[in-house]
């Protein structure tokens, strides 16, 4: 709850630099990352998506798990409690994981933010 | 003998307590106002005697009279409450802060203690606005918000997708 206020009020205090939800990243990715981070790969392709009636907001890195989890869920109804668990598994913790990552890109951006902050007042 | 006329008094119930004080009679009629306003400054005083009044203090109802729904020579006491009244005044009913033979306010009935007090407005303005601003300041100030553009939302960046034109990292190190 804090963080959020935080985040608030930041952006009401910098409109133009405080990180913002819906904010493009304005610093250098692999700034601070010695060995370099490991980019994300996209596993399910364009066509397998169109075949799938993939809307265009569920087109993300979790693609591949969330076909596989719709197929199960056709083939195993109405079982799909039982039989598609391992399926919903992969696909909840991919969404978790792809959470975690955005809000630690959040987090790193508003850390930077702050100690530019800091910089300029010092 | 005073015991002899004392015992035939009392199984007599002559009023001997009428005359005692004026405005305070035994029967009913003796309760009532006389019927005339009067005119001349020797009745008004006498009137004045009967209810407990200066002659100076006394005023009758003229306009309830003119209208056609007269109160006789009844005089114009004030509406005052017995809530309102001092209560460090040596009353002679101190229950109910009144003087013996005072005259009374046609009113009397709805001015008792356990009514409520029809000046209470007029004597705790202060309180009403109090009330009044603790309500609708309330309200007014949590409505303020909206005139300031706040955005409220979880801290986490935008979405990744393949296709819009960034590249995107995990956060595990690269071989």
């Amino acid at each position: 709850m804090g963080n959020r206020f935080d985040t608030m009020w930041d952006l009401h205090k910098h409109p133009e630099e405080a990180p913002h939800f819906n904010m493009i990243q304005k610093t250098d990715p692999m700034e601070g990352f010695a060995k370099g981070r490991k980019e994300r790969v996209m596993v399910a392709t364009e066509e397998e998506m169109i075949s799938a009636k993939l809307p265009p907001e569920h087109r993300n890195y979790c693609a591949h798990f969330r076909i596989a989890f719709e197929q199960c869920k056709r083939k195993n109804y109405p079982f799909i409690k039982r039989a598609c668990r391992h399926e919903f598994h992969n696909f909840a913790n991919c969404e978790n994981e792809d959470y975690i990552i955005r809000a630690k890109d959040f987090e790193r951006e508003r850390r930077l933010f702050k100690r530019k902050l800091a910089a300029e007042g010092a | 003998m005073s015991l002899v006329r004392s015992r035939l008094l009392q199984i007599s119930r002559i009023p001997v307590y009428q005359v005692r004080n004026a405005g305070h009679g035994y029967w009913n009629k003796d309760f009532q106002p006389g019927f005339d306003i009067p005119k001349t400054p020797e009745e008004k005083a006498a009137v004045a005697k009967k209810y407990n009044l200066l002659p100076e203090e006394y005023q009758p109802h003229q306009e309830l009279h003119d209208i056609g729904l007269s109160m006789g020579d009844y005089p114009k006491v004030p509406d005052v409450a017995e809530v309102r009244k001092d209560i460090y005044y040596p009353y002679d009913l101190p229950t109910v802060r009144q003087n013996y033979g005072e005259a009374r306010s046609p009113n009397m009935l709805f001015l008792t203690g356990e009514k409520s007090d029809p000046n209470y407005h007029e004597v705790n303005r202060w309180k009403d606005w109090q009330m009044f601003l603790a309500l609708f300041g309330t309200v007014v100030f949590m409505f303020s918000g909206c005139l300031v553009d706040l955005k409220f939302f979880p801290p986490v960046a935008k979405r990744h997708y393949y296709n819009d034109g960034m590249k995107h990292y995990s956060y595990e190190p690269a071989e």
